[in-house]
């Protein structure tokens, strides 16, 4: 089926399954290192952040500061107590998908969404999670070129507005990844969450610069790599020629005779991506369109909190 | 070298293109599949193209040779092998040479006992996928199991038939003709150089010559009495003997019940011995030479019709005809009387003329037409001719002859044709009447000028009016004509009714009298080939340079040589074998595709 179909013209407040915002409802994004930001959430900050909020009294201790002296409660009842802050900041995650025409193709149009309809499903749902914690989401589409950037914002409207440009990007050509996540940079000058979302069909090495140095920015990176279940395992007629949506290139070859050497070359590169996003920092989670879409967040948010 | 018992099945060879043509010319284009993973696949085929396109030529070998296997396997190929404890299916045919020689003893027993060991010796290995025939000297070929044939070799003795092995050679070759396997014809015999002839055909041929050698021996070839009927003076038998030069015995020949007469003889002498004065009717004459190495052809019988001198009468003015019958009255051939009118047309037996006058030649047509005489004369044949009905005469000149015309024949009356001249009838017979197309002066031809007129005469007179004496001589199953008037045979009392002019056949040796109704009108003498008392046997040159490819083998060795000759090694199994072989790698190979898949599928 098409994606046009899955995802008609007016804004798709369908997107998302409620029965499978429900299940997500529970989880958290929790990352292990700490993320500047300006709101406070969850989120602990190792330095002060835009707001601060107090959290209890306690009884003054000598050696504390006496700029943390309540001093109307002294002046109630004379005593002295000190007023505990805790920073906290809300973290500011970028979602960058891949909208290339790689992307909008399905192994079994009448059963499984393409991999972009998938991603974008994906990526509102991230979105709407990240927003109910009060966490800034921005939203970053591209192929070729970068189509379409939406800041990281933690209002309430900022969901729709996501929706809305997932919705309006068009459909894509060829894959650049590279200068899509070098914007990203420009987007997130605290460090914060980066999801890139897209079937890495493209050459590897300029990606993962691009990866790492998000990473050396100290962002939090997670790369879920979207893949058709027949990108994984090879199926089709007797005799098929394969042809690449974005470079033409082809293959004529008998899936039978192939299909374990391929799916050993998946996996193989599968692994090449999970251990090179290892090495970096980077948490990787690969999924297929198959798979539920809760489960597909918990695995790749469960992921993320192994962020260094 | 590699051979086949179904080459029809060989050019199913051709299937064995099918996978490579398949390959190269059913390869239609396909599908375009839109494949975002493409670079995954063009990653795998560069890393594994070699060893796929290996794969699938192997595959494409594998099938090859499958076809070209079961195909090989379905012609049933075999291979020359000596010595093999099996074989493969094999038609083969036993002439096992029973004929009157194979009677001879040899080393103290038949001929025919080594020949029939050696038989049971190839019957013993053949199975029963074997396609066997026996031949013997009857000669036809007879199929059946080994065990049959086993049977049938137990109960064959020696035969007083003559065989011919080129003919046998032939025969057996036709038996065989038409069915699949490889055929191979297997020749027992004692190989009598007189047996051995050229063939036809082409195929293996073991020839198994017997341990011992030919044994000397003397056999009577001949037994003849010269032209009949005989007078009552009676007349010479001759005997002729056939064998090994360097042999005598003695021979003795009997007419009738008279006293033998004996004479030591040897090979390829005759000797003659008068009979003696006989009265009238038919005598039996017996030859017969001491017992020897080979009994069944020392014994020879003929015989020979003695018949009164012809009562008859000639007249003067028939001046050439008059002076022969005259001859013939003083040497007894003839006696005055009225049985016979020899120039004119009697009240009974005649040798007609046509008349000097033209004007009388209607009466006389007349005349025999009344008599029921089936011939008339017709036009007067101006002009020269020759007599050529050799046979009896020669080629006399016919200067002036009547045209003898026949008519109806009366059935059971003799009729028939007794010379020609010009190939038109000259004298002919019906009933007891001759014509003749000329008279007999030097105007009208030759003959009463030349040496052969005064036999021609008492041929006429005493044998051609009367009805010509038969007497057949034959070799046991050869045919004898019958004469037309013949109605039965008798033989040592029993008689037996045949159709005149058919052939008689009778593998026993004997005299056969052939009877016409009432009437003894000749007699067959049945007596054994000449040829079988001619013991000396053929070369393995002689053999070889008649029947071409034939090996030659001694008793002991006939059942490795028959079976190794036609029986050669079965290529079925291994070709099968071979087949289920690739069979197995064909599913492996195709299999590692399926097993792919269906470890995709789970």
């Amino acid at each position: 089926m098409p994606a046009a179909a899955v995802f008609p013209a007016t804004p798709r407040l369908d997107l998302l399954d409620p029965a499978e915002v429900a299940r997500l409802g529970g989880l958290e994004v929790i990352t292990e290192g700490i993320v500047e930001g300006f709101l406070a959430g969850l989120h602990r900050s190792p330095r002060r952040g835009f707001f601060v909020e107090f959290a209890e009294h306690r009884m003054y201790q000598p050696g504390d500061e006496p700029r943390y002296l309540d001093w109307r409660l002294l002046a109630r009842s004379d005593r002295l107590y000190v007023k505990q802050f805790e920073e906290e900041t809300n973290l500011r995650a970028m979602l960058v998908l891949d909208t290339s025409r790689s992307m909008d193709w399905s192994g079994s149009p009448d059963e499984r969404l393409t991999k972009r309809a998938y991603a974008e499903c994906l990526v509102a749902a991230l979105a709407l999670v990240l927003l109910r914690q009060r966490d800034a989401t921005g939203l970053l589409t591209f192929d070729a070129e970068v189509r379409r950037v939406v800041a990281p914002r933690a209002r309430h409207s900022q969901w729709h507005l996501l929706l809305r440009e997932l919705q309006a990007t068009p459909r894509g050509g060829g894959t650049a990844a590279e200068p899509a996540l070098r914007r990203v940079v420009e987007q997130l000058r605290r460090r914060g969450l980066v999801v890139f979302v897209s079937d890495l069909l493209f050459d590897p090495p300029l990606a993962l610069t691009a990866l790492r140095f998000l990473r050396h920015r100290g962002h939090q990176v997670l790369v879920l790599h979207v893949m058709d279940p027949e990108e994984v395992e090879l199926r089709g007629p007797a005799e098929a020629r394969y042809e690449d949506p974005e470079t033409g290139e082809a293959v004529v070859l008998r899936p039978a005779d192939w299909a374990e050497a391929y799916a050993r070359t998946v996996r193989t590169a599968v692994a090449e991506w999970r251990a090179a996003c290892r090495r970096r920092g980077i948490a990787y989670e690969r999924v297929t369109t198959d798979t539920p879409f809760g489960l597909a967040l918990r695995q790749a948010l469960v992921r993320s909190t192994g962020l260094a | 070298m590699i051979g086949f018992t179904a080459p029809w099945a060989l050019p199913g060879l051709a299937a064995a293109a099918i996978p490579l043509l398949l390959h190269l010319f059913a390869r239609r284009v396909p599908p375009t599949v839109v494949f975002p993973a493409t670079r995954y696949l063009a990653e795998t085929a560069r890393a594994h193209h070699r060893r796929l396109t290996l794969q699938h030529w192997l595959l494409l070998l594998v099938r090859t040779l499958l076809i070209a296997a079961l195909v090989l396997a379905a012609a049933g190929p075999t291979l020359p092998s000596a010595g093999l404890a099996t074989h493969a299916p094999a038609a083969l045919t036993l002439i096992v040479d029973n004929s009157l020689s194979s009677a001879a003893i040899a080393g103290g027993t038949p001929v025919l006992d080594g020949l029939r060991r050696a038989a049971r010796s190839i019957l013993s290995a053949a199975h029963p996928d074997d396609r066997l025939w026996l031949l013997s000297a009857d000669p036809t070929p007879r199929p059946g199991t080994p065990q049959q044939l086993a049977a049938q070799l137990a109960e064959l003795t020696p035969s007083e038939l003559r065989l011919d092995l080129g003919q046998a050679v032939a025969l057996a070759r036709q038996a065989m003709a038409g069915q699949p396997l490889r055929s191979t014809i297997v020749v027992l015999s004692d190989l009598q150089r007189t047996a051995v002839t050229a063939t036809t055909g082409t195929g293996p041929i073991v020839v198994v010559r017997p341990g011992d050698g030919s044994v000397p021996n003397l056999g009577l070839a001949g037994l003849t009495a010269g032209r009949q009927p005989w007078g009552p003076e009676g007349g010479r038998v001759s005997a002729t003997i056939a064998g090994s030069e360097q042999k005598t015995s003695a021979l003795s020949i009997r007419v009738g019940t008279r006293p033998p007469r004996q004479q030591l003889v040897t090979a390829n002498a005759t000797f003659s011995a008068a009979s003696g004065v006989l009265g009238p009717g038919w005598w039996t004459v017996r030859a017969e030479l001491e017992p020897d190495e080979l009994r069944l052809d020392d014994v020879r019988v003929n015989a020979v019709r003695v018949a009164a001198a012809a009562r008859a009468g000639w007249r003067s003015e028939d001046r050439f005809l008059a002076t022969a019958c005259d001859v013939l009255l003083q040497s007894g051939r003839l006696v005055r009387g009225s049985e016979l009118s020899i120039g004119w047309l009697g009240n009974a037996s005649s040798i007609v003329l046509p008349p000097d006058d033209p004007a009388t030649l209607g009466a006389l047509n007349r005349s025999l037409a009344s008599r029921g005489v089936t011939w008339h004369y017709g036009d007067l044949v101006p002009g020269s001719g020759v007599l050529d009905s050799g046979a009896t005469l020669g080629r006399h000149q016919i200067l002036r002859r009547y045209r003898l015309v026949p008519g109806a024949p009366n059935s059971g009356a003799p009729h028939g044709i007794l010379l020609t001249a010009a190939g038109e009838p000259w004298a002919v017979l019906s009933g007891n009447v001759i014509l003749l197309g000329s008279r007999l002066e030097p105007a009208w031809t030759d003959l009463p000028v030349s040496a052969e007129f005064v036999p021609f005469v008492d041929y006429l007179a005493n044998r051609a009016v009367r009805g010509e004496v038969a007497l057949l001589d034959v070799a046991p199953g050869d045919p004898a004509m019958l004469p037309d008037a013949a109605t039965a045979v008798s033989h040592d009392g029993s008689v037996h009714e045949v159709e005149g002019g058919s052939r008689f056949r009778t593998r026993n040796s004997g005299l056969y009298f052939i009877l016409s109704r009432r009437d003894t009108i000749g007699v067959i003498a049945v007596n054994p080939d000449p040829r079988e008392s001619i013991l000396e046997r053929a070369s393995d040159a002689e053999i070889r340079r008649l029947w071409p490819g034939a090996s030659v083998v001694s008793p002991d060795a006939a059942a490795g040589a028959a079976l190794s000759a036609g029986g050669r090694a079965d290529l079925r199994g291994p070709f099968l074998v071979l087949a289920a072989v690739l069979g197995l790698a064909d599913a492996m190979l195709a299999g590692i595709g399926a097993r792919r898949a269906a470890r995709r599928g789970a």
